[in-house]
């Protein structure tokens, strides 16, 4: 027998079946590495940007107590209410500064006229003024006081 | 080369197990006596034939048929393995390392000295470059064209034509078989294709 007719003759060798059915099985059972094509990238993408707009808008919920939609109707935080109670901060504070002003100017003015006796019930007035200045005085009680 | 073998290819590109079992069917036999004839044991043989088509299974996504067999492309799988096998291993197989019982079995209906033959063959095979080894397998134990041969192994025909030549020579030579009848042969097989 010849070289060649005995490589021919090595077409013989084959595999144990039992090894093949094995590897054939193991191979088949390996997951094959993902392709990811611009469409995938872009679908996924898609994907997790839904998953986040959903999780935040049930977050939105949980938080709102499940009050439907109206999360920012709060009576607490009614526009026309905060308006009002502004408003009428601002008048206080502008009569207040009314007020202290003209009785200012009128105790000066007196101070200038009145006697040395009465200047030391005046002095007293002011100080008592001037102390309580978180006392809401009208022009009335001023010159009520004066009068005295 | 397997029947309807493009339309096989294509679902296993696209993923699907069975027509990668189809192709694993056909041309594990072939691969696994590949890288027999080329490593020492029926072991390795074994464990480089898996890792084969685990790489093919892994890398088909990317497969682009350009008209060979898609056995070529198992085949340069193959003798990269091999490659990397003995790179790894960095020791050459010597007649000693052989294993004789990995192939005793398949001849066993044979005589003695037939058996013994063989052995001597295959052990010379291993002993040659890997050029040599990969031609003499694909051509004369696998049959395959010098066309498909020139493919899997990545020269020109020419080329693989000259690379059997001196193959076979130096595989004679080392089997002790005279030059003449060699030569006479070799013309023949070339003159067939």
């Amino acid at each position: 027998m010849n070289s060649l007719e005995i490589l021919k003759k090595l077409k013989e060798i084959a595999p144990e079946r039992y090894y093949a059915e094995r590897s054939r099985a193991q191979i088949l059972a390996t997951e094959q590495p993902r392709r990811l094509s611009p469409w995938k990238i872009f679908a996924e993408s898609m994907e997790a940007g839904s998953a986040m707009v959903l999780a935040g808008a049930l977050l939105i919920l949980i938080l709102g107590g499940f009050s439907g939609i109206n999360v920012l109707n709060i009576a607490s935080l009614n526009p026309t209410s905060l308006k009002a109670e502004a408003d009428a901060i601002d008048m206080q504070i502008q009569l207040t500064d009314l007020s202290y002003q003209n009785f200012t100017r009128v105790v000066a003015s007196k101070k200038e006229s009145v006697s040395p006796l009465s200047a030391f019930s005046l002095m007293a007035l002011e100080d008592n003024a001037t102390t309580t200045t978180s006392t809401v005085v009208g022009i009335d009680d001023a010159l009520r006081a004066l009068s005295e | 080369m397997l029947d309807g073998e493009e339309k096989i290819v294509a679902l296993a590109i696209g993923g699907d197990p069975k027509a990668f079992g189809t192709l694993y069917d056909h041309y594990q036999p072939q691969i696994y006596r590949f890288l027999f004839l080329k490593v020492a044991g029926r072991e390795e043989a074994e464990d480089l034939t898996h890792q084969v088509f685990l790489n093919a299974w892994l890398g088909i996504p990317r497969y682009k048929h350009r008209g060979y067999p898609f056995s070529s492309w198992l085949y340069q799988i193959a003798r990269n393995q091999v490659v990397d096998h003995y790179r790894a291993r960095r020791e050459t197989v010597s007649l000693e390392e052989t294993d004789p019982e990995a192939f005793a079995d398949k001849f066993s209906e044979g005589d003695l000295d037939k058996n013994l033959e063989v052995e001597r063959v295959m052990a010379v095979i291993r002993d040659l470059k890997q050029e040599y080894q990969d031609v003499l397998i694909l051509r004369f134990v696998e049959d395959l064209s010098v066309k498909e041969v020139a493919s899997t192994m990545d020269k020109s025909e020419g080329a693989i034509k000259l690379l059997q030549h001196r193959a076979l020579r130096v595989l004679r030579e080392k089997l002790g078989e005279s030059h003449l009848e060699s030569s006479e042969e070799t013309d023949d097989i070339d003159n067939n294709e």
